[in-house]
């Protein structure tokens, strides 16, 4: 068996004097999907912002144990998150197109902000990002058009494009249709689909439904622990652990 | 349950309709005095023009309306507000924005609470003080530096204004850049942008609207500021974009006539009302520009 | 026992389901009971009245599918939750089925009975017994989560084949020793089929209460593996 792309060990984090995370245990293999499943206020958001390191943004962060990405440790002190961020995206809860750029220029964003854009690549790099996040063929005619004039649902495919424009290893998305309709919805879920494979997701969902629809693999956290995490089918079929049988059937406290 | 149909229809109450009598009154009171101001306004003006000819006053090139031989052209006393007006926003902007910058993106929140009020401060100053300020001290330091500033001169004058309107710019600006929701900025970080880059590409941009706003509001204020501009850019119409020599402002030029140099009735009296009209009328200008300049932007954003 | 429903409407309706698989249990127990009555008394009367009754059993099968597609469709369960809803629609079919091997079962006692055919019915009264006990045990297993209860069925399944296989031989020796006519022989042989039949789907039962508690299929297992 190859080495996970992600691996997860003795993972602890909280802020200030609380731990939010409890010795998480956690290997992903590449270009699986994994969903992160749990009650609100488990950790899954906190958790999901170790792998990218932006959990240490906000200010009494910590982070112990490791996390590593190929092996090597996000954690180690030779890591510049920022270089980091370029090979771990990540897509938020709500849409958030840059609002004073186009549609081109947000997908280019990334390039644009690490100042590795160059010349003349504008075009093809949009192109290739946009199809990709299955959004060209509705914007093609308009992409000097303010991103923000989008429907929901196709401006949180333009932040998936947005990041896939910067050619990640990994993508974290952080329950992306939570503001979204159902159609919107399937949309984003037949991307998830079409990215497996070529990319390693991990994706918070608080829809157990939309887990079991596009996940390889599910985990369940609860306040703070890893409870269980297994192949998809088998979680929402047998679940092992009592705790998650009572959450998945909504039997939860 | 009582399934005893409740009626949909009847009068409010008579308590509820006083209060909104009341307030549509108070509301009423300011539309009012807005409408006498701009009644009085238009009548003397219209007087005012029937002396003096509206041509000379667009197209003479000087003012001189307490002269035997009284010239009313506005112009002088326009480029006295612009000059000023102008040095105030060339110092306000810049530092205004940074300072909101450094407040909103840089600053601990425990530096912020401090130095937010400090700011503040500046905006609580008497304008008589900012003026003797200008014309006591920033003049005399600047005359060492500049050798042929004169004692009354734009320069002092827009410098000091500009530190006045700096606290409405920072405290404005601050408030744009920290409406700028969280979401973009951890979208940038997300891909992989360092601070900088992310303050300047994409924080700065999406508070625009904003931004502009605050310099809108600043220089609106500096259009208007009399005190200042009274006591130390001298009270002399040049037609003059120089801002090392004296200038009047329109402001100015108002406090001079009321103050008494003219007997009330006279064209020379009336001119303040022709001057007061024009200032509305520029105010009123820049504000409809600013305003356009920010739904665009808006709409971008 | 497994713990209260969050969505109270839910565990309603999971309740409802329990109830009409047990009523829909119950009325296809009580039909074969009467089925054999009416076969073993020589009782047409009776025979074509229980025969009748496969109606409401029909109806039953139907709310039940209905209820469980109407429940997948609006709580999307998960787990235990989604097995018991798919188990409680095969559930539905198999007593559906033994329903019309009662049904079956009262044609020949009718048809026996107009012949003037009075036994001996050796061994058929204690194959019913033992098929319906094996029903009402899997029942109790399926809604109890019981799979100790439900192994044990699945082992008195070759008890069924036993007698079964007696009752053939013992047909088969009346006939050829002339005792009996071969058509009412058959006939008597068929009513054992259908008992032994009943006894597979009270086993199907069993089998689908032991996927409903531990998701195993144990449908297609070996004997010895059970």
């Amino acid at each position: 068996m190859t080495a996970p792309r992600l691996h997860v060990h003795k993972l602890r984090a909280g802020f200030g004097g609380k731990e939010v995370l409890h010795d998480l245990e956690l290997e992903i293999a590449a270009g699986t999907v994994t969903a992160i499943i749990g009650p609100s206020g488990c950790g899954k958001s906190t958790f999901i912002r170790t792998l990218n390191r932006m959990h240490e943004l906000v200010g009494g962060a910590w982070v112990k144990g490791r996390v590593l990405l190929d092996e090597q440790d996000l954690y180690a002190s030779d890591v510049d998150p920022v270089l980091l961020r370029r090979r771990v995206g990540m897509v938020f809860q709500k849409p958030n197109p840059f609002p004073s750029m186009s549609i081109r220029d947000n997908v280019v964003a990334g390039l644009r902000l690490t100042g590795t854009l160059s010349r003349g690549q504008t075009e093809a790099i949009a192109e290739r990002a946009l199809r990709q996040a299955a959004l060209w063929d509705e914007v093609k005619d308009r992409l000097d058009d303010p991103g923000a004039a989008l429907s929901g649902g196709q401006q949180q495919r333009l932040c998936i494009a947005r990041a896939l424009a910067v050619d990640p290893q990994v993508l974290l998305m952080d329950e992306p249709c939570s503001a979204l309709d159902p159609i919107a919805t399937a949309r984003i879920e037949d991307l998830i689909h079409s990215l497996r494979g070529r990319y390693t997701i991990v994706l918070v969902t608080h829809s157990m439904q939309q887990a079991a629809r596009v996940s390889e693999r599910t985990a369940f956290l609860l306040r703070g622990e890893l409870v269980e995490v297994d192949d998809t089918r088998k979680i929402f079929t047998k679940p092992n652990d009592r705790r998650t049988e009572d959450y998945i059937t909504g039997r939860f406290g | 349950m009582s399934d005893s149909p409740r009626p949909l229809t009847g009068a409010p109450p008579l308590g509820e309709r006083l209060i909104e009598a009341a307030l549509a009154g108070c509301a009423a009171i300011s539309l009012l005095t807005s409408a006498a101001i701009v009644l009085v306004l238009a009548q003397e003006t219209f007087a005012f023009f029937h002396a003096v000819p509206i041509t000379s006053f667009l197209f003479d090139t000087e003012w001189t309306p307490l002269f035997e031989r009284a010239r009313f052209g506005i112009w002088p006393l326009v480029c006295g507000t612009a000059l000023t007006s102008a040095v105030a926003l060339l110092v306000a902007g810049p530092l205004g924005v940074l300072a909101a910058i450094y407040l909103a993106e840089f600053a601990t929140p425990r530096a912020r609470d401090r130095l937010k009020p400090m700011i503040e401060v500046l905006a609580g100053i008497p304008t008589l003080v900012y003026g003797y300020f200008a014309l006591r001290v920033v003049t005399p330091c600047l005359a060492l530096v500049i050798p042929d500033l004169q004692g009354f001169n734009a320069l002092s004058a827009g410098l000091v204004m500009g530190l006045m309107i700096l606290p409405t710019v920072c405290s404005l600006g601050e408030d744009a850049l920290h409406a700028v929701p969280q979401t973009l900025r951890e979208g940038a970080v997300a891909l992989g942008a360092g601070r900088l880059a992310t303050l300047f590409l994409i924080v700065v941009p999406a508070a625009r609207s904003g931004l502009l706003a605050a310099l809108t509001l600043g220089l609106s204020r500096a259009l208007g500021e009399t005190m200042i501009v009274a006591i130390a850019a001298g009270q002399q119409a040049h037609l003059t974009l120089d801002p090392r020599s004296p200038v009047e402002t329109m402001s100015a030029y108002i406090v001079q006539i009321s103050l008494g140099d003219a007997a009330a009735g006279t064209v020379a009296y009336r001119t303040i009302f022709a001057v007061g009209a024009a200032l509305f009328a520029l105010t009123f200008a820049t504000n409809a520009l600013a305003q356009r300049w920010i739904a665009a932007a808006r709409r971008v954003g | 026992m497994i713990s209260a429903h969050t969505d109270r409407a839910f565990e309603g309706e999971l309740r409802l389901l329990r109830e009409r698989l047990q009523r829909m249990a119950t009325r296809a127990d009580e039909m074969l009971a009467d089925a054999v009555r009416a076969l073993v008394q020589g009782d047409a009367e009776l025979a074509r009245q229980t025969a009748h009754r496969d109606r409401a059993v029909n109806q039953d099968e139907v709310d039940i599918d209905e209820q469980c597609l109407a429940m997948l469709a609006r709580w999307q369960p998960m787990a235990s939750d989604l097995r018991l809803i798919f188990a409680a629609s095969k559930l539905a079919s198999n007593l559906e089925q033994i329903s019309d091997l009662a049904v079956n079962i009262c044609e020949r006692a009718d048809e026996l009975a107009t012949g003037g055919f009075r036994g001996p019915y050796t061994f058929i009264p204690h194959m019913s017994e033992v098929g319906r006990e094996m029903l009402r045990d899997a029942m109790t297993a399926f809604l109890t989560a019981n799979t100790d209860l439900a192994q044990e069925v699945l082992t008195r399944d070759d008890e069924i084949d036993d007698l079964h296989h007696q009752v053939v031989s013992t047909q088969t020796e009346r006939i050829r020793a002339g005792d009996i006519d071969v058509r009412q022989g058959i006939a008597v042989q068929n009513v054992a089929r259908f008992l032994e039949n009943v006894a597979d789907h009270a086993t199907a039962i069993a089998e689908h209460a032991i996927f409903m508690v531990h998701a195993l299929d144990v449908r297609h297992a070996g004997k010895r593996e059970r």
